[in-house]
């Protein structure tokens, strides 16, 4: 469906990648991200110095915990109260249980959610999911979140209060964002760069601020009249 | 009428500890072979593998072939396994065999389709906390299944009660067979009424024990 894609993203930049639903956004972001595996190709990680998809083992693991990923329908473990879907990650990382609790207590604050630790998961709003989801995937420190759709799903406003949070976090941990879009407001409001994709090609590529003032590919231009009309 | 009560005693007793190893022996195996199941059809686990298409294909067969035997058949069938693994091949305690083994895949079954009702995002996102398989399963994918695994085993034990009342085939005892050899074979009818009774309050109780507990796991969430 990807047809000679390449995308590198620079440390500590949140990078959009646009595209209608079908152009192979999803699909890549799950290359990246670790969830899917290519036919061909490969994925590198700073500071790993093999392919990420030639790893096996401790070694993917290891890997993976670099890599957070968050979710359009956020994904959370309906068994699990919220502060137990943030310790999930730890406890796999072989986290002694008493730091467990102490991370997933900073997590929570993080994300501002210090008072909803015990809540069952499937009690929270979709804002307090995403957020806890969020907490969930920075839990083992990752240099790089992974967004898909994150917040499709959600309300305008809410929308809004997790991209600033998302934007805060990038600042406060020195995170690399890629976020999967269809919406211009999410590219608009928080990325640095952005890829437009479309029919599984980057068809646009560079600076937000360049690429929706002067757009030279037919989908870039899309986008942007849509925006206008909303 | 107090007499065929106390012909039910020894009975019940012979058809609860049929039933309760049998569900743990199943719950083991079955269990096991279950998760197996659905590892090897799931993409994040071995799916999609060579190695695993051809083991799910040859896993499946067997099963669905376990499942086609009338249970009379198979309880014959396995007499000669039963002779091995509990040294006889007649009474209470070698019935349990056959029972497990027309257990095992049925419960296998119903663990596979109970997993794979997971939202597979659900799957991803555990992937992506970089858990090993192991700890998914076992923290992840059946705590989130749970009420539907307990339904699942609630089926089965409620099944193994009608399969264990052909025990009396190889002189396994149980309900089933007082109210046969008593109820039919020497016309007493109470006795048949007795057995019959105990029956359906076995199942009611195993039903209601089973749905409250499913119930109480998914109101907690």
């Amino acid at each position: 469906m990807l047809h000679g894609v390449s995308l590198s993203v620079p440390k500590g930049s949140i990078h959009g990648i646009i595209g209608k639903s079908g152009a192979g956004k999803t699909t890549l972001i799950r290359i990246a991200g670790l969830l899917e595996t290519p036919d061909s190709g490969s994925v590198w990680y700073e500071g790993i110095p093999r392919p990420i998809h030639t790893l096996r083992g401790r070694e993917l693991l290891e890997a993976r915990r670099k890599a957070g990923f968050v979710f359009q329908s956020f994904n959370l473990f309906a068994s699990r109260t919220a502060g137990e879907n943030v310790a999930f990650p730890l406890e796999a990382a072989g986290w002694p249980r008493a730091k467990v609790r102490s991370r997933v207590a900073e997590l929570l604050d993080l994300v501002g959610l210090s008072d909803k630790a015990d809540r069952p998961s499937m009690h929270l709003s979709g804002g307090e999911k995403q957020r806890v989801a969020i907490a969930r995937a920075l839990a083992n420190h990752p240099a790089i979140l992974f967004s898909d759709e994150a917040t499709s799903a959600l309300d305008p406003e809410t929308t809004r209060s997790v991209l600033d949070l998302i934007r805060s976090l990038r600042q406060m941990l020195g995170l690399t964002v890629i976020m999967v879009t269809h919406q211009m407001e999410v590219v608009r409001r928080i990325c640095d760069t952005v890829s437009v994709i479309e029919g599984g090609h980057i068809v646009e590529q560079g600076l937000v601020s360049e690429v929706f003032t002067i757009p030279r590919s037919d989908a870039a231009k899309a986008f942007l009249k849509e925006d206008r009309d909303d | 009428m107090i007499d065929a009560i106390n012909l039910l005693i020894q009975p019940l007793g012979q058809t609860l500890l049929m039933i309760v190893v049998s569900t743990l022996v199943a719950t083991i195996f079955g269990g096991g072979l279950g998760v197996l199941l659905f590892a090897l059809s799931n993409e994040h686990f071995a799916g999609g593998h060579k190695g695993a298409l051809i083991a799910k294909h040859v896993a499946d067969r067997l099963i669905n072939m376990l499942r086609s035997f009338p249970y009379v058949i198979l309880m014959v069938l396995v007499l000669p396994l039963s002779r091995l693994i509990v040294g006889t091949s007649l009474g209470t305690i070698a019935a349990i065999v056959p029972l497990s083994i027309a257990a095992i895949p049925f419960l296998a079954r119903i663990v596979e389709s109970s997993l794979s009702e997971i939202d597979s995002g659900v799957i991803d996102a555990a992937i992506s906390c970089a858990a090993s398989k192991r700890r998914i399963v076992f923290a992840i994918l059946i705590p989130e299944a749970l009420p539907s695994l307990i339904s699942g085993l609630t089926l089965t034990m409620i099944s193994l009660l009608g399969y264990s009342a052909m025990a009396g085939v190889i002189g396994g005892g149980g309900l089933g067979d007082l109210a046969i050899r008593y109820g039919y074979q020497r016309f007493r009818g109470d006795v048949m009424a007795v057995a019959v009774i105990a029956i359906i309050v076995l199942v009611e109780l195993i039903q209601f024990a089973g749905s409250a507990l499913a119930n109480r796991i998914k109101s907690s969430r």
